[in-house]
């Protein structure tokens, strides 16, 4: 469990982080968002002590970051930026390997190692374990980047608006790819971003900043549902808050069970967002529905729309 | 033996391949054929008496030049790569505009004023001639290393602090690594550079490949001149071609 506690930054006149308190459970996505300037980047880095606070603590498991040498701490928490910043003169293999050489890993576990996380972000081994930074796309090389992070195996995983710089393709791809990852090793993951829609798919919980203060935090429908002001509202939502709304509520809760339709199911578990495109694509106002139990019903657009 | 054999005449030819290696024998060959170039100069120069320098021998003057050049360029490499490094780190950031200057000061100083204001101090001979070159020779180290430190792409810079690197780590596997090839520039401008101006080192009794050039100009002696000349700039350009392949091994 990681616990932000009244964590405060400041340069000169202006503070760019306010008496922040924000607990974000172990296992558990949570994304700061808000416009550039809000002080979520500054968060980050004071929690890996990149920067030092001028007030408050941040506590990783019940210990006090501040009581553990800084490199040290580092080096038990991932952390991906959005420049990626591989090692341009080091192999892909090297750059997977850097904090387990600094921990000093015998040499064969950190080739498993690399192997394994290879894996993980979905590149082959063989094929890239010998490469340059260079001659990958820039999402194969934040695919290292996240492997990097990740050969450690620290239980907290920091990331800089890790899929800023890519193309959207690229970015669903990796959006994907962490998820799965996320699910597979259960890392606490605190990511930063400015993309609502990211945070909405990516993210358990959701902690929106302005000028260094937490304005709201809680669950994606939380605080698509219920904004705590017009800000928060303007920013997670805007003309577009009752699309996401339906990425936020699955179709087992809207079907019903009682009712049957004609046509291919659609998943209880998938997004309204989904069945509202199936339905569009299919020109009908009504979908068959299944759930994981195998139990049948309909929903149709007035469920979907219903408030 | 018959193993090996297959190996070296292709280890031979890149080697011979190399536009170095030909000044190398080029300078070499000088070196060996100049003592028996009496005649020649006699024909080129006939009004002069002795038209071959011959107060030491030109080997011995080649590495005399070449001891002076390299105990100058190693303090210049340690301590412009120390300097450069300084002024890089948070500790030494404020000396980076003073260094600048001084090292720029430094390079604008007339060599010749050098050694007049250290003979007085520490004597004739070799001493004064390598304080000149180490004064001279700084300028290029210092600002390839501060250059090349400055051209490491701050994103690498950021992973490598997130990642938990040591400051001194960082500096070690991932600054100077990065900034070699630009650093080595610098070294190689200074070594060039101190070829050169190590010449003038003959005016306060240093052995150097400028005796004969000194000599031949206060002697009115042309061919003395043409001598240390041929040999200094083969001297040079050999150097040079070789921090060339160095480059090349580097990149």
């Amino acid at each position: 469990m990681i616990v932000l506690d009244r964590l405060t930054k400041r340069y000169g006149a202006t503070t760019a982080v306010d008496q922040l308190s924000l607990t974000v459970p172990t296992g558990s996505i949570c994304a700061l968002v808000g416009a550039s300037g809000c002080g979520k980047s500054t968060t980050l880095r004071l929690i890996n002590r990149l920067i030092e606070p001028d007030g408050g603590r941040v506590l990783i498991d019940g210990t006090d970051a501040a009581s553990l040498p800084a490199v040290a701490l580092r080096r038990r928490i991932g952390y991906v930026i959005q420049s990626i910043g591989l090692f341009p003169h080091w192999s892909i293999a090297r750059n997977i390997a850097t904090v387990p050489e600094l921990l000093g890993w015998p040499a064969g576990r950190i080739d498993a190692r690399v192997d394994e996380l290879l894996d993980l972000v979905g590149l082959d081994p063989a094929g890239y374990r010998a490469r340059r930074p260079h001659e990958l796309s820039g999402g194969q090389q934040q695919r290292v980047g996240v492997a990097r992070a990740l050969a450690a195996d620290p239980d907290l995983l920091l990331m800089d608006e890790p899929f800023g710089a890519l193309d959207p393709v690229t970015r669903d791809g990796l959006q994907a790819a962490l998820i799965d990852i996320q699910a597979r090793t259960g890392k606490t993951v605190i990511i930063v971003t400015h993309d609502i829609d990211e945070a909405i798919r990516l993210a358990a919980l959701i902690a929106v900043l302005d000028q260094g203060r937490l304005i709201q935090h809680g669950s994606p429908r939380e605080i698509l549902a219920h904004p705590a002001n017009g800000f928060v509202e303007n920013f997670v939502g805007g003309p577009k808050l009752g699309l996401r709304l339906l990425q936020v509520t699955t179709v087992g809760e809207r079907a019903d069970y009682a009712a049957s339709a004609e046509g291919e199911p659609i998943a209880a578990a998938a997004p309204l967002d989904a069945a509202l495109a199936r339905m569009v694509a299919s020109g009908t106002d009504r979908l068959a529905v299944i759930d994981p139990a195998g139990r049948r019903g309909a929903l149709s657009l007035a469920d979907v729309v219903a408030p | 033996m018959n193993v090996a054999r297959p190996a070296m005449p292709g280890a031979l030819i890149r080697l011979a391949a190399k536009p170095a290696m030909w000044a190398s024998l080029a300078f070499a060959a000088a070196l060996t054929l100049l003592p028996y170039s009496a005649p020649l100069f006699h024909a080129l120069f006939p009004e002069l008496a002795r038209p071959l320098y011959t107060r030491a021998s030109f080997l011995d003057l080649a590495l005399s030049h070449a001891g002076l050049v390299a105990l100058a360029s190693l303090v210049v490499v340690a301590a412009g790569v120390g300097t450069g490094v300084f002024v890089t780190r948070p500790a030494g950031r404020d000396f980076a505009g003073p260094v600048d200057t001084l090292t720029a000061v430094g390079q604008t100083f007339p060599p010749t004023a050098v050694l007049a204001l250290a003979v007085p101090a520490i004597g004739y001979g070799g001493a004064p001639t390598v304080i000149a070159l180490i004064v001279y020779g700084l300028l290029p180290v210092v600002s390839a290393t501060i250059a090349g430190l400055g051209a490491v792409p701050s994103a690498t810079l950021q992973a490598a602090d997130g990642l938990g690197l040591s400051p001194g780590g960082r500096l070690a596997k991932v600054e100077l690594p990065l900034a070699a090839p630009v650093i080595l520039s610098g070294v190689r401008t200074s070594v060039i550079l101190n070829i050169g101006t190590a010449t003038i080192g003959s005016t306060v009794g240093a052995l150097t490949l400028g005796s004969p050039i000194i000599e031949g100009l206060s002697g009115s002696n042309p061919a003395y001149v043409v001598q240390g000349a041929i040999l200094v700039g083969l001297f040079a350009v050999a150097t040079d071609l070789w921090f060339d392949e160095l480059e090349r091994a580097l990149a």
